[in-house]
């Protein structure tokens, strides 16, 4: 005796066969998604909406990583011990477009443009007038506490006060002679923006 | 933009003759010194008949060139001592230019293989048309710190 099965059967078996692969899905409201999982996880359910997705998402970290958050790594001991040779930081531009830079900060200085950027620290503000004696810095004529410097070589610098625009930063490694640290008196539009990372607290 | 790409303006001119000298440096030596000479010489081309070349960086030693000759035994002696040097010129801006004279700023960047600091230097190009060719009137360093 032949059994007949019903052709609605037939598609519901095979429906249901597909959804133990993952080839397709079905919904409590009964409707059928034909995209196969795999499909489904890589390029979605819509591919128009998936690109559309993706060109957001990279336009996002294009601007994020391009203009407001700068990644460098660093090459060079000038700011050990606080920041590592090879170590990776993140250079914040954001804090700078609404207040001045503020003494003890770690910024990044660029030079004619940000692929390569200086990381060094402000130790003194527009118009103070800065001093170093015996590797000690004065700050109109008060010794600045700096305990991130560990070692420092005997610098000397005469007095000398700064203009209106101008930042006195420095490495924070003064163990060599003041001749070959790279630092010095920048200007204000020369400093791009603050490092995420500022070193560890002293122990 | 077409016409741009076909007829390049001056400032893209200059900035590919920097570009394009940074290259012909950082090519390899062959060993050979008829191979180093002929790209110093390659180099030496870029610079106009009358030049001089000033560069004092932090850590680097110091250069101060005016001679054609000076500037091939310079080059000579790199390639035969340098251990894999490589230079770059980044972030090129052109602070000037007339129809004859050209000022580009960049920042010069070398890097010897094996050592962790990297020489930066950031250099002021003064360049000059001569017979329809820009050429390297001057190269002087210029201060991020004063």
């Amino acid at each position: 005796m032949k059994q007949f099965v019903a052709p609605a059967k037939i598609f519901q078996d095979r429906i249901t066969e597909l959804c133990y692969l993952g080839a397709v899905s079905v919904f409590e409201s009964g409707h059928v998604d034909l995209v196969p999982l795999w499909r489904r996880v890589l390029i979605g359910r819509n591919p128009r909406i998936t690109l559309l997705r993706a060109a957001l998402i990279g336009l996002v970290c294009w601007v994020t990583f391009q203009h407001v958050l700068l990644p460098v790594r660093i090459s060079g001991i000038s700011m050990e011990p606080t920041l590592r040779n090879g170590s990776v930081n993140l250079i914040n531009r954001l804090p700078y477009c609404w207040r001045e830079p503020r003494r003890g900060e770690i910024v990044a200085i660029r030079t004619t443009g940000t692929s390569v950027m200086y990381l060094k620290r402000i130790v003194a503000m527009p118009n103070e007038t800065v001093e170093i004696r015996a590797g000690r810095v004065f700050i109109n004529g008060e010794p600045l506490a700096e305990s991130y410097v560990k070692n420092p070589d005997p610098w000397e610098m005469p007095p000398r006060r700064l203009g209106r625009n101008e930042y006195l930063v420095f490495g924070d490694n003064r163990s060599m002679p003041m001749e070959l640290h790279v630092a010095g008196v920048v200007r204000r539009d020369r400093i791009v923006g603050k490092a995420i990372w500022q070193g560890r607290p002293d122990p | 933009m077409a016409l741009r790409a076909l007829i390049p303006s001056d400032e893209r001119r200059v900035h590919a003759l920097l570009a394009q000298m940074v290259r012909e440096i950082n090519e390899q030596s062959r060993g050979g010194t008829f191979s180093d000479l002929a790209v110093a010489n390659r180099v030496a081309d870029y610079f106009g008949p009358e030049f001089e070349i000033r560069i004092n960086a932090t850590g680097a030693p110091e250069l101060d060139i005016s001679d054609r000759s000076e500037l091939i035994q310079m080059l000579l002696s790199a390639r035969k001592s340098r251990r894999g040097v490589k230079v770059s010129l980044l972030d090129p801006q052109t602070v000037g230019i007339s129809k004859t004279n050209a000022v580009v700023e960049a920042t010069g960047k070398a890097e010897v293989s094996g050592e962790t600091d990297v020489f930066v230097s950031e250099l002021r190009f003064t360049l000059v048309k001569i017979d329809r060719r820009w050429r390297i009137r001057k190269v002087e360093t210029i201060r991020t710190f004063e």
